[in-house]
């Protein structure tokens, strides 16, 4: 079913089931594939796929879902699920070479390092605000123009850019100067809790 | 979209390497599907309540007085719903208030309305709460004639509820300061004159009981009428017999409702006197040296020494024509304080022990105007 955006939120205003469906099958994999990104675990971004849906159905329901955006709208709502879960549990640590070597698992080097490449990005976005961890993901890794994030967001595009602007300075203090700081590393003498005053 | 100069190229790595992610398992993702799709249906469903719904909306406003919602009510919606509260609680609340103060003594709401009598006189201040006491027995006089009207005998509580609210508001008015308080008693003399007029003008055929409670009411009125204008006189004198009533409340030393002593006619009188001697103002076991009991006579109203000349002591014995105090005042019986050589005791040589006490025959109490008229 190749139905427009418009189409869709008409279609998802009614209860259509056909179009319901069709909503789920273009979005869940995004939505997926966001929640993946940013919590790193499947049954948790699994879980947020089907919290996500099951709001923006009740929302429909009550006569309060988007008028306009239903990507933006259904981003925001894994976004909140997200920013919610990142409250509830602890920081990610940080020194993540150290935990992934004492896995038994044959992991080839080259998935290694993408791992822990992964996985010292998701603990950096963590300390982002959540909107700026927004700004990072939808339009870095979705792809989306300023205009749908600020849409998502519900904000001005010249915030959008701010936000995006100083979120990506975060990261460049958070993974760069980490990397050079470790380049200079002497055995024993290496203390990660640095990034934090960095933040 | 994003431009490659948008990023600082030292951070691509990290970003590439979150670039691909895996997808979800297909077997998951289809059962997550099709949960959705349930819910889709069932939500669907769940829409056609509103149908049923729309005719019981006229009972929304009362369910959602007594059920808390989650939703945010709007400030009107709350304001509305606390106006009807209080318009309904006050509005019953003085419904049943107008109910109760038009009730009769054998009506459902008569103890609401002594109550909320009870609770005015609590709050009512030292100034005003003896034209309270005065109006409550305004009240009492009227509920009696309305009764008699009705052909109602009025009930022996009525009767005493009147008597006892009028001594209330006659001690509440003496308790003031002399001019005051001769000013008030000035007033509750008009009041119980006009009370005990209506009383006067009741015409109709009443049955003897009837007939007999509105003699009794009329009484009431004019007994407490004739301590008002003694005490407008001499306030210190109405102040001194109310004490002595407090202390003794079984007595009456205003003798006139002790007239009917010895007839056997009246219960409030101590029906002693002549008769048996001793001290007839208490019923009492007499205790020693009180100067109650079988003396040989004494004086009722003090238990001191007699000064020389003071008019206590030894009197002439038992002179029946020497007995009764002569009312000075308005044909009150007994006044010891006023009259006291003519009160002392009898043949008694210690005014502390009993004697027949002449002065203390209630039952011929004052030779004024309603001294030994008898009750009704």
């Amino acid at each position: 079913m190749d139905l427009s955006e418009k189409e869709l939120l008409a279609g998802a205003g009614c209860l259509d089931i056909e179009v319901l469906g069709a909503v789920y099958d273009r979005y869940q994999p995004k939505i997926f594939a966001y929640a993946m990104r940013l919590l790193g675990d499947e049954c948790m971004a699994e879980d947020c796929v089907a919290e996500t849906f099951l709001r923006f159905l009740k929302a429909m329901q009550a006569g309060k879902g988007p008028r306009d955006y239903l990507q933006a709208y259904l981003f925001r709502i894994a976004h909140n699920l997200i920013t919610d879960i990142y409250r509830r549990q602890p920081p990610p640590p940080l020194e993540l070479d150290e935990r992934l070597q004492d896995h038994d698992l044959p992991h080839p080097d080259v998935q290694v390092e993408r791992t822990i490449l992964q996985e010292e990005l998701r603990a950096a976005l963590y300390r982002l605000t959540p909107d700026q961890r927004q700004v990072v993901m939808l339009r870095f890794f979705e792809g989306w123009n300023i205009e749908m994030v600020a849409e998502a967001l519900q904000k001005p595009a010249s915030a959008v850019k701010s936000l995006q602007h100083r979120a990506l300075a975060a990261l460049g203090r958070l993974l760069v100067r980490e990397e050079e700081m470790e380049e200079e590393y002497v055995p024993g003498t290496r203390n990660r809790s640095a990034i934090a005053e960095v933040v | 979209m994003y431009q490659e100069h948008e990023i600082d190229p030292r951070l691509l790595k990290w970003f590439n390497a979150l670039a691909e992610v895996p997808p979800m398992d297909e077997t998951r993702q289809d059962s997550q599907r099709a949960n959705f799709m349930d819910e889709a249906q069932r939500l669907r469903t769940a829409v056609s309540k509103t149908t049923t719904r729309r005719h019981t909306r006229w009972m929304r406003p009362i369910q959602s007085l007594i059920q808390i919602q989650k939703e945010q009510k709007s400030m009107f919606q709350i304001l509305g719903t606390l106006i009807l509260v209080v318009t309904m609680v006050l509005g019953a609340g003085g419904i049943t208030g107008y109910a109760a103060q038009a009730s009769l003594p054998d009506q459902l709401f008569y103890s609401l309305k002594l109550w909320s009598e009870e609770t005015l006189m609590k709050f009512a201040s030292d100034g005003q709460n003896w034209q309270l006491a005065l109006d409550f027995a305004e009240r009492r006089a009227a509920e009696i004639r309305q009764m008699a009207e009705n052909g109602q005998v009025p009930p022996e509580s009525l009767q005493t509820r009147l008597r006892l609210q009028v001594e209330q508001a006659i001690q509440l008015a003496a308790n003031r300061s002399d001019g005051a308080a001769s000013q008030a008693l000035e007033q509750i003399r008009l009041r119980l004159q006009t009370q005990e007029q209506s009383f006067s003008g009741l015409q109709g055929a009443f049955s003897p009981q009837v007939e007999a409670a509105l003699i009794q009411a009329r009484q009431t009125l004019q007994e407490r009428q004739r301590w008002v204008e003694a005490g407008i006189e001499d306030p210190n004198w109405l102040r001194e017999q109310l004490r002595l009533r407090i202390s003794a409340p079984q007595t009456p030393p205003f003798g006139q409702e002790s007239g009917q002593a010895g007839t056997g006619t009246c219960l409030h009188c101590t029906p002693l006197g002549e008769q048996n001697g001793g001290n007839p103002w208490t019923t009492g076991t007499p205790t020693p040296g009180s100067g109650y009991g079988e003396g040989q006579g004494s004086n009722p109203w003090t238990t001191g020494t007699p000064t020389p000349g003071s008019g206590y002591g030894p009197g002439p014995g038992p002179d029946a024509s020497n007995t009764c105090t002569p009312a000075a005042r308005n044909g009150l019986g007994v006044q010891p304080t006023e009259k006291p050589a003519q009160t002392s005791g009898g043949s008694g040589t210690n005014p502390n022990q009993g004697g027949p006490g002449g002065e203390t025959q209630p039952g011929q109490g004052g030779s004024g105007p309603q001294g030994g008229s008898g009750a009704p």
